[in-house]
């Protein structure tokens, strides 16, 4: 991002970023930036507030008549993750003890999926890889790697590993959102892979390619690097 | 729509935990400093003494950069004049177009589509901010609403989106050809004032 504020300048365009790491701006200097200490994945800072996020654009605005660039100012307010308190989701109970954990708990959190998805107007981060009826599939793909199968053997490749993950997450997660009322930065993410069946399944699975020395980059992106 | 440009020196795989950046790589505004080498967090950490967007800002605060003098477009206008675009990093995509992707490469987003959705292969960030309001990354509506206020002129026609947290260190494809292709792509569009939004 920075860098391409230097190459839209010289383009002839005014621009103004911001930063949620100080230390990387001030590598790359790009001409304005705003710095926020807000929760990563959160740059202007708090969802559905409006009145905020407006205020984080007009500190933006300001600094562009700036032209003793570089110029990086820090936004007043800071925003903490809050991930080591997970939400407090209540799970569905057990529902067919015949399937796997992970899967029952899944087939669960369904309901509370079509929820949320209908109070966002149908928009839903699931869909890299998956739709909502495939999840379980992906899961399944996942609890065969645990069992020792390289992502190759249930025919992935990096991406497609990643993306598996990433549609799982968004699953719950978007569940999570109708479970919880704790839903600040990392919670929901904390709840996932350390409070369900399907996020230790993941950092289990995880864990195996890692000692197998299977796919480095699919091993280094299918859980967060600080969810160990 | 979408720009695909060659990115010969992208590598395909992840840095490693000891990873040492070229000194030097061609191209006349892009030079890479020699800086220490970056130290990833080991990936079986089970516990944390900080909190996880402190371990990661620590972790990639002094990854080198390349060497770019910044210079500053001078409004010719005053911002309730300008035509005013996103530019995230978020690696959005449009519902329907979704895939994780690793490259240089930018899409557009059209300022009136809300259909978006996430395509960064990184999972080393919040998503519950973004999954339960894109303006938490992606300020369309607010961007919307001041321009109803006379805040800025307008809203361009069209947003771009790139994939932050690049895998080329050297960030050469960026400079010399999807970062200039896409800067025109606004200017042909008249935009005035160009927002970055990472995650």
């Amino acid at each position: 991002m920075s860098v391409l504020s230097h190459v839209f300048e010289k383009a002839g365009l005014a621009t103004v970023g911001i930063s949620l790491v100080r230390g990387q701006a001030e590598t790359v200097k790009p001409p304005r930036i705003l710095n926020v200490n807000f929760p990563l994945g959160r740059p202007l800072g708090k969802p559905d507030d409006a009145e905020f996020q407006t205020s984080v654009l007009m500190a933006m605005f300001d600094l562009l008549p700036r032209t003793d660039v570089p110029v990086l100012v820090d936004f007043p307010e800071t925003i903490e993750e809050q991930g080591s308190e997970p939400s407090s989701c209540p799970m569905p109970p057990r529902h067919n003890p015949d399937l796997n954990a992970a899967v029952d708990e899944a087939n669960g959190l369904r309901n509370a999926y079509d929820r949320n998805l209908e109070a966002t107007g149908g928009r839903t981060l699931l869909g890299r890889v998956a739709d909502v009826d495939g999840v379980v599939g992906l899961i399944e793909k996942i609890i065969e790697i645990e069992g020792g199968a390289s992502i190759a053997d249930v025919g992935w490749d990096s991406t497609a590993a990643i993306a598996a993950s990433q549609d799982i997450r968004a699953y719950y997660e978007e569940a999570g959102l109708q479970l919880a009322d704790n839903t600040g930065a990392r919670q929901l993410e904390t709840w996932f892979f350390h409070q369900t069946e399907t996020g230790q399944l993941i950092r289990r699975a995880r864990d195996g390619m890692r000692e197998r020395d299977d796919d480095k980059l699919a091993t280094t992106y299918l859980a967060p690097m600080t969810q160990g | 729509m979408e720009f695909t440009v060659p990115h010969p020196t992208t590598s395909t795989h992840p840095r490693p935990p000891s990873f040492a950046y070229p000194g030097h790589v061609g191209g006349d505004i892009c030079r890479v400093r020699k800086r220490r080498v970056a130290t990833l967090v080991p990936a079986n950490a089970t516990v944390r003494s900080m909190s996880a967007d402190a371990t990661i800002r620590s972790n990639v605060t002094g990854i080198p950069g390349p060497d770019l003098t910044p210079t500053a477009t001078v409004l010719d206008k005053p911002l309730s004049e300008c035509k005013v675009a996103i530019c995230t990093t978020a690696g959005l995509r449009l519902a329907g177009d979704v895939k994780l992707w690793l490259d240089a490469s930018f899409t557009v987003l059209p300022a009136a589509a809300r259909d978006v959705q996430l395509s960064h292969f990184s999972p080393n960030f919040d998503r519950s901010g973004l999954t339960a309001d894109i303006n938490t990354a992606y300020p369309a509506d607010r961007l919307s609403e001041l321009a109803e206020a006379g805040v800025i002129g307008s809203v361009a026609t069209n947003n771009l989106s790139f994939m932050g947290a690049q895998l080329d260190a050297t960030f050469s494809s960026i400079i010399n050809d999807s970062g200039p292709a896409a800067a025109q792509v606004l200017l042909d569009d008249g935009v005035d004032v160009v927002i970055f939004t990472p995650v």
